[in-house]
């Protein structure tokens, strides 16, 4: 029974079953289809913002890049999709049926090379994955190598992820351009704009957004865990303990890009679209204040935060439009300057040990009035409602006098 | 009517200046030891003024006219057309340049910051107020970016997110020029510009401007301390 209570506390799986129990069961019990939809929506930026937590919180790596990781699982998942959309009878109408419609408005004539390896979706799955966690590797590699970090690494995140928003929106016959690849309809046959198929998409998207928060939390309780902190407060003593900080760091830094991918992929089948404004800086940097707002170490806070600035986002926009980059402005400067930690650090730091203050003080007050008892057991007065005893006569309310 | 174009330089070095002197005041000095901190608060900080001039001034983007001796080109000889209004943004800049050079090596303010850069402990303990000197040198900075949005008014239109297109470009200039050096920012801004110029003959602008940042990117994980770096022990 020890082992079971430490191994729930170690892997703090009473907060994970309370996320659990809010996504697979409050929340599909109480919105309707087109608010879970858009929960599924915000679900796909909580592995970015998962990843972060990995990243940032523990390693002590800012990416202000992740639009470009997501992006690019979510292209790639968005390629298999639209080469299924583009078979030879549905585009009958184009001069060359058989291709994607943005290929065949910029008069290209065949399937580009790069394109045929995601007409297999076991192929287009790897990639998801695979082509994040390579680009990753690429940047993290030349950089930790050479003890770039911090700030320098930031902005190089934010230059790559300017790169590609270019990339993507300048090779318009490639990749679709600014409108990105649109009218993306089914997955193997099966329509994913059903209501039944959007159910099945969310409750998929919940458990992998479980499962990764499970990997990694198991990271983190691991010498891995250990060795990041560590890597983040003090990179030369860990250095000089022999360890290679820059393999670490390139491990998390690969393992948020494939999170990030994932979340693309998952948000390409929920929201049926995938276009660069999610690649680009401003989303990117949106992304790592999800993960401050909820938290910056805590995996479970990342995704509450994600939930709460995405919720807030949409329920302002609908109402006060004008209000809610000021509100964005304030959540910016009010998570640097007043609440570091985000909510999670409000709830470790404030309520719990306040919590806990107030359940101690309660019971050193009962266990005063019970030495009390025990020291004066006949001088205490009845008290008031106490049932007399069945043995007593009536009128009388009990032993003491 | 003609004159309003150098007064509005003047202004928006003013206004640039108050603000980044407010701002140091109540939220970079704060941050100091935590520069990606400093990013996300500043980056907070540029939305709320983007909402701003979106609510108070107008949402839209606007071309203002620019004054006519702004207007049209010069022709030094047959066939090559310089305009004008290029000539001036290229003459401003020099202007500043020069200016901040001198004033860096010359002024009594130049002093403190050389002073509070090489050793801070020792500046403070001859009597320069570093906070001081740190606040009046960000308002200058962010005076200086002012002047600057008033010369790309005459390049592109202007509208609340006009900032964002210069953000990553700037900052890659200082880090590829090296981040204390004056002669590195202006050796990296314009071999910058000049690769994405040149580099536009021969491609389309967006495989230009992917070919420029990609070189800068590749070249600073090569070398991460800039073109010109300090040989600073830190």
């Amino acid at each position: 029974m020890d082992s079971l209570k430490a191994l729930i506390k170690r892997y703090q799986l009473g907060s994970l079953l309370l996320l659990t129990l809010l996504l697979a069961v409050v929340l599909p019990l109480t919105l309707d289809i087109f608010r879970l939809n858009l929960v599924g929506k915000y679900l796909c930026y909580a592995f970015v913002a998962v990843g972060l937590v990995m990243v940032w919180g523990y390693g002590g790596v800012l990416s202000l890049g992740q639009g470009v990781f997501f992006g690019l699982g979510g292209y790639a998942m968005a390629m298999f999709l639209k080469l299924e959309a583009s078979d030879p009878e549905s585009t009958k109408i184009q001069s060359t049926p058989g291709i994607p419609d943005f290929m065949d408005w910029n008069q290209i004539t065949s399937l580009p090379a790069f394109w045929v390896p995601f007409k297999s979706l076991p192929l287009a799955l790897l990639a998801v994955v695979l082509v994040p966690m390579a680009l990753a590797w690429l940047i993290s590699f030349a950089m930790f190598k050479r003890r770039v970090g911090g700030v320098y690494f930031a902005i190089i995140t934010q230059a790559v992820a300017l790169i590609c928003t270019v990339l993507i929106i300048g090779q318009q016959g490639y990749t679709g351009g600014v409108n990105g690849m649109t009218d993306l309809k089914t997955l193997l046959g099966w329509d994913t704009r059903t209501d039944s198929a959007k159910y099945i998409l969310y409750f998929v998207c919940v458990a992998l957004l479980i499962g990764s928060i499970v990997l990694c939390r198991w990271i983190q309780t691991s010498k891995l865990g250990t060795l990041l902190l560590a890597m983040r407060d003090k990179e030369d003593r860990v250095r000089f303990s022999g360890y290679d900080v820059s393999n670490f760091k390139v491990f998390t830094f690969c393992l948020a890009a494939g999170l990030s991918g994932i979340g693309g992929a998952m948000f390409a089948l929920q929201v049926g679209f995938m276009s660069p404004s999610f690649v680009g800086i401003v989303p990117s940097i949106e992304m790592v204040i999800f993960a401050a707002v909820g938290g910056r170490m805590s995996l479970v806070g990342a995704v509450y935060g994600t939930l709460l600035v995405n919720a807030g986002k949409t329920l302002f926009s609908e109402s006060f439009p004008d209000l809610w980059l000021f509100l964005m402005a304030g959540l910016f400067i009010g998570v640097t300057m007043a609440f570091p930690m985000g909510l999670a650090g409000l709830w470790d730091e404030k309520i719990r040990p306040w919590w806990k203050r107030s359940r101690m003080e309660r019971q050193a007050d009962a266990a005063r009035v019970a030495a009390a008892h025990a020291a004066y057991p006949e001088a205490l007065p009845p008290r008031e409602g106490k049932k007399p005893a069945a043995d007593l006569p009536e009128g009388m309310s009990g032993q003491g006098a | 009517m003609a004159y309003y174009f150098p007064v509005a330089i003047v202004l928006g070095f003013g206004v640039a200046f108050a603000l980044g002197w407010l701002m140091e005041w109540a939220l970079i000095r704060h941050l100091y030891s935590r520069p990606l901190d400093t990013l996300l608060a500043t980056w907070g900080v540029s939305l709320g003024l983007q909402q701003c001039f979106r609510t108070f001034i107008n949402p839209k983007e606007v071309s203002p006219t620019l004054p006519e001796w702004l207007m049209g080109s010069w022709t030094p000889m047959e066939g090559v057309d310089i305009p004008i209004n290029g000539l001036f943004v290229l003459g401003l800049t020099a202007v500043v340049t020069v200016g901040v050079l001198i004033a860096l090596h010359k002024s009594r303010w130049g002093l403190r910051v050389r002073a509070t850069v090489a050793n801070r402990t020792m500046a403070n303990a001859t009597g320069i107020d570093t906070r001081k000197t740190d606040r009046l040198t960000f308002a200058i900075g962010c005076g200086i970016a002012g002047v600057a949005g008033a010369a790309f008014t005459t390049i592109g239109s202007t509208g609340p997110t006009s900032g964002q297109l210069y953000i990553v470009d700037s900052f890659l200039v200082v880090t590829f020029g090296g981040a204390a050096s004056l002669l590195g920012t202006v050796v990296s801004a314009f071999g910058i510009a000049q690769t994405q110029s040149i580099s536009e003959f021969f491609m389309t602008g967006s495989m230009a401007k992917v070919l420029t940042l990609s070189l800068i990117v590749l070249i600073l994980m090569m070398r991460p301390q800039g073109l010109f770096a300090s040989k600073v022990r830190r």
